[in-house]
């Protein structure tokens, strides 16, 4: 997998000898930045992370917009990068309100440069589960949303482990209609059987996604 | 306040080489001269006055023997006195100035003739003489005038009085008495005393009872008079010095009470003046242990920097090492230079957890509060370089803040602002402190009428160890900027110009949310 990582430092020098670094460690996709103001002209968006893993170096004493301010900025951006700190003051209360905050993880200057490199590899790990994550999501998205009304229906009351007469009964069709509906929602959702749907579909609930229809079985007209 | 220096060191004694004991000297010094001025003249003139009255007394007293001898000679030498009463009261009258009223006692005690002086001029009628001594008679006996005869001494009609009793020697039964009006006295003296001494004739004892005395006149004749002469002084400087003496001790009192409020007043203003002068050397000593503390951060950060790139350096070469020639010499070599940057990063760490022993708590403060509190002590600073001070505005709102380093930020804003000044020759050197609360933010500003910052320096002066100054560090404004930072807000150079430069602290407003947490 190809990493890319992104420096937020002032100090042309540090920032250097960090290039350096993850070059040796064989990290050779990296883009430097002197200044908040810098990474934020040249990402006014970050459609082109969404898509590729990496993460984002920052130094908390930027000059102008210090590095907490800038992600703060990110986060309201949805930034879809990990990121982790390089602190200067080793000041332990604000290194945990970045981590509150969401922060991937910080080091403080000097740092030991393999562990930064491995917290650096950790959080690229991270992102790559993020991007998987990311991918499902919105996959499963596109399918659900590809589900007619009806068809949806014939989901929610075949998560909700009704058997095809049941359902048949319940939304006053026939079994036969009904079965060709599941059919094709098991198509539809990519599953070759309810059950892989309804792990799916749970996978889903606990990323967070959200369905586009309502989770509740309808009664017949 | 310019003392000059006379006054300066007048004050210095005062209330440092015992000042209290001085007052009390001056005190009783200024009040004991008169005293003991007044005290030497009077104990003088009243040697002085002894003297004569002695001389007075005797001269008095022989008169008086005179006087009796003539009279007791001249009864004894009369044959019928009581027939020739008029004629001899008459020459005796006319004989002595001092005599007022003869009179004519039987041996009951009854006055049974008498006859009055002219120019004795007590307004009394023949009834009234013979009724003499009146009940208010005072007997006494003379111990300066030793009289054979009988005397009495009372007051008539505001006169002293003194009646001589001379028995008729031919008529047992009957006394003559004569009147002295011992006013007179005074008035007839040879001496040249007179006109220092004013004498007056005054009962010897005067607790004796009037009426004993009138039953022992009557019953038993056998007293002698007892009496005194009392003298007062006429001399216009005693006369002055009496007169004086209550309001030369006003006067006393007056200047010893302004001289000691004085006193008092300087030592409560030398008092708070030490008191502020001790809290603004308090101040200054926070100020340096609260920016050490911020200036070791600010100096490991800048350490720092350059450490991590050496760590980097070296343990990049060390990989690209590993990659081509795992053995090479150089290896351990690139190793020790990796853990040598560690070290002077731990000493750094020790070096700053020393210095900063806790962290830094904030709180939320009254910002009008902590303004007023250090008021004074940032006028004192003014004051020292005659720049003027002005304190505008009554931000009386909270905002989380360590109260010590805020205060320490004002106070180098302030000394920037007046070293900024020093450079100037205007007269009119003014800094000016205002907060305002806009938008949910505080906002203090600290400004100068000064020579402002020079425009190509102007967007460097919050940078480390970048001064204009000589003697200065360059780390005053940087440190001011970390430690508002600290605090979520910001220090901007508003506005330079010719005409000043104004430094803006902008802080959140302390909210519920934000309270007790800490940055």
């Amino acid at each position: 997998m190809k990493y890319q990582v992104m420096i937020v430092e002032d100090d042309d020098e540090l920032a250097n000898s960090l290039e350096l670094l993850l070059h040796s460690a064989g990290i050779s996709d990296v883009l430097r930045f002197g200044s908040a103001a810098h990474f934020l002209s040249a990402y006014p968006n970050f459609s082109a992370c969404i898509h590729q893993t990496g993460c984002l170096l920052l130094d908390i004493r930027l000059p102008e917009m210090s590095g907490s301010a800038l992600y703060s900025h990110l986060q309201s951006l949805e930034f879809p990068w990990p990121v982790i700190f390089m602190t200067g003051h080793g000041d332990l209360s604000m290194a945990v309100d970045l981590i509150k905050a969401g922060a991937f993880d910080y080091v403080t200057k000097p740092f030991d440069p393999m562990g930064l490199v491995e917290r650096i590899k950790a959080a690229n790990r991270l992102c790559d589960s993020l991007i998987l994550e990311r991918r499902f999501k919105q996959a499963h998205k596109d399918k659900l949303a590809s589900l007619t009304p009806h068809e949806a229906q014939v989901f929610v009351r075949v998560l909700g482990n009704q058997t095809t007469r049941e359902i048949a009964e319940a939304m006053d069709n026939s079994t036969r209609t009904i079965e060709t509906h599941r059919a094709n929602v098991l198509k539809k959702m990519g599953a070759s059987s309810a059950l892989e749907m309804a792990q799916e579909q749970e996978r889903f609930m606990l990323m967070g996604g959200v369905t586009p229809f309502p989770m509740v079985s309808i009664g017949a007209q | 306040m310019h003392w000059n220096p006379v006054h300066r060191s007048a004050n210095l004694l005062l209330s440092q080489a015992g000042g209290f004991w001085l007052i009390i000297m001056s005190f009783s010094l200024l009040l004991g001269t008169p005293w003991l001025i007044e005290k030497a003249a009077t104990s003088a003139f009243k040697n002085r006055l002894e003297r004569s009255a002695m001389g007075l007394a005797q001269e008095l007293s022989s008169r008086l023997e005179v006087a009796e001898n003539n009279y007791v000679r001249a009864v004894v030498s009369t044959p019928n006195p009581e027939a020739n009463f008029e004629k001899i009261a008459a020459r005796w009258l006319a004989d002595s100035e001092d005599v007022v009223v003869v009179r004519l006692m039987n041996a009951s005690g009854h006055v049974i003739r008498a006859f009055k002086a002219n120019r004795f001029n007590a307004d009394a009628s023949s009834s009234d003489l013979l009724s003499l001594p009146v009940n208010r008679i005072t007997l006494v006996h003379a111990i300066e005038l030793l009289t054979p005869a009988y005397s009495a001494l009372y007051t008539f009609q505001d006169q002293q009085l003194v009646d001589l009793f001379i028995p008729v020697d031919a008529v047992p039964s009957l006394t003559f008495v004569l009147t002295l009006n011992t006013d007179q006295w005074s008035r007839t003296l040879t001496t040249n005393l007179s006109q220092k001494i004013s004498m007056r004739v005054v009962p010897f004892n005067n607790h004796l009872n009037t009426e004993a005395f009138n039953n022992h006149l009557v019953t038993l004749p056998a007293w002698e008079g007892l009496w005194s002469l009392q003298f007062q002084s006429m001399d216009p400087l005693d006369v002055l010095l009496t007169a004086l003496r209550p309001s030369l001790m006003l006067l006393i009192v007056l200047i010893v009470g302004s001289f000691y409020f004085h006193w008092r007043n300087f030592r409560a203003r030398q008092k708070t003046e030490s008191e502020l002068l001790e809290k603004s050397q308090l101040l200054e000593k926070q100020n340096r242990l609260s920016m050490l503390g911020e200036m070791s951060a600010s100096l490991a950060h800048e350490i720092n920097q350059p450490l991590a790139s050496i760590a980097n350096y070296a343990v990049a070469a060390q990989l690209k090492l590993q990659q081509t020639d795992p053995e090479n010499a150089l290896f351990p070599l690139l190793q020790k230079i990796h853990a040598q940057s560690q070290r002077a990063a731990q000493v750094l760490i020790a070096v700053r957890s020393m210095l900063h022993p806790a962290p830094i708590d904030s709180a939320p403060v009254n910002v009008a509060d902590l303004i007023t509190a250090l008021e004074p002590h940032l006028s004192r600073m003014c004051k020292e370089q005659q720049v003027m001070l002005q304190v505008r505005g009554n931000a009386a709102s909270k905002v989380n803040l360590n109260a010590i380093l805020f205060e320490q930020v004002l106070i180098n804003l302030v000394k920037n602002s007046i070293q900024a000044l020093e450079t100037t020759q205007s007269t009119n050197k003014r800094i000016c402190l205002s907060s305002a609360v806009i938008n949910d933010r505080l906002q203090i500003e600290v400004s100068d009428n000064g020579p402002g910052i020079p425009s190509e320096l102007a967007a460097r002066v919050f940078e480390s160890f970048f001064t204009t100054k000589k003697e200065g560090l360059g780390i005053g404004l940087n440190l001011c900027k970390s430690v508002i930072e600290r605090f979520n807000g910001q220090l901007s150079l508003k506005s330079n110009n010719t005409d000043g430069a104004c430094f803006l602290i902008d802080l959140p407003l302390a909210t519920f949310k934000q309270e007790g947490t800490s940055s």
